[in-house]
């Protein structure tokens, strides 16, 4: 809240000042408190999400009232195929080897 | 061995800490320290201090990955290996370069798994650090 107040979990407006309180979606579902730093239940950093994840949240939010999952879950999966492909994937041999070019076990 | 080498385990799923359990077990050593999370790997290997921690890396609060390096920064001659099933060619490297012993794919077969978990068992009891054998 920008008047600073700490509102009940459940408050859907600030009782102090009456601004609404935007309630913060975690990548794992779980709609948490817009001022919570962390989701309740898988325990991820609410302040690391992604400026499109938190984009993402709040637009669909604002227009609907409502969080789409669906699309919400879609563009992750996006983002997650994006980043996988990306990335380089090694076997366990490869991993071995490395290992033993380092002269670990 | 004349003692038990002791392992302290970090992963936020039950059936995997439970199959890793009986592969150490198999092995004849002993678990000493369960952990859910990075955060609480990192406590218990302050307070347990174990031969060896194997650490998965997708957890809550805190990744393998942070808590390796935590625990390596507390105890540059900790025995930490990953146990995981993240194969990520940028994720490996940045893990045995900070200081993991061992990276087992968790999509290996058990047998495999538990070859791989004998292997860094011995290769500690073979290390400067090892004080079991």
């Amino acid at each position: 809240m920008t008047c600073g107040h700490q509102n009940h979990a459940n408050s859907r407006f600030c009782t102090t000042c009456g601004s609404h309180i935007i309630p913060r979606l975690c990548m794992c579902g779980c709609a948490c408190n817009g001022e919570d730093k962390f989701c309740g239940q898988c325990g991820r950093n609410l302040l690391t999400l992604s400026k499109k994840q938190r984009s993402l949240n709040t637009d669909a939010y604002a227009t609907t009232k409502r969080y789409d999952l669906k699309s919400i879950l879609k563009d992750v999966e996006k983002d997650q195929a994006h980043d996988s492909s990306s990335a380089i994937k090694v076997s366990q041999d490869d991993i071995n080897a490395l290992l033993g070019k380092l002269g670990k076990p | 061995m004349s003692s038990k080498v002791s392992i302290l385990i970090a992963d936020d799923e039950a059936h995997i800490r439970e199959v890793i359990k009986l592969i150490i077990n198999e092995l004849g050593c002993e678990v000493i320290g369960e952990a859910h999370n990075g955060g609480e790997a990192v406590a218990l290997f302050k307070k347990l201090k174990p031969d060896i921690v194997m650490l998965d890396i997708n957890m809550p609060m805190m990744t393998g990955q942070e808590a390796l390096k935590e625990i390596i920064h507390f105890d540059k001659n900790a025995y930490p290996v990953m146990l995981t099933s993240l194969n990520s060619l940028d994720i490996v490297k940045d893990c045995i370069t900070s200081g993991a012993k061992n990276y087992i794919l968790k999509d290996n077969a058990v047998e495999k798994m538990l070859e791989m978990v004998r292997e860094s068992v011995e290769a500690y009891i073979n290390s400067d650090q090892g004080t079991v054998a």
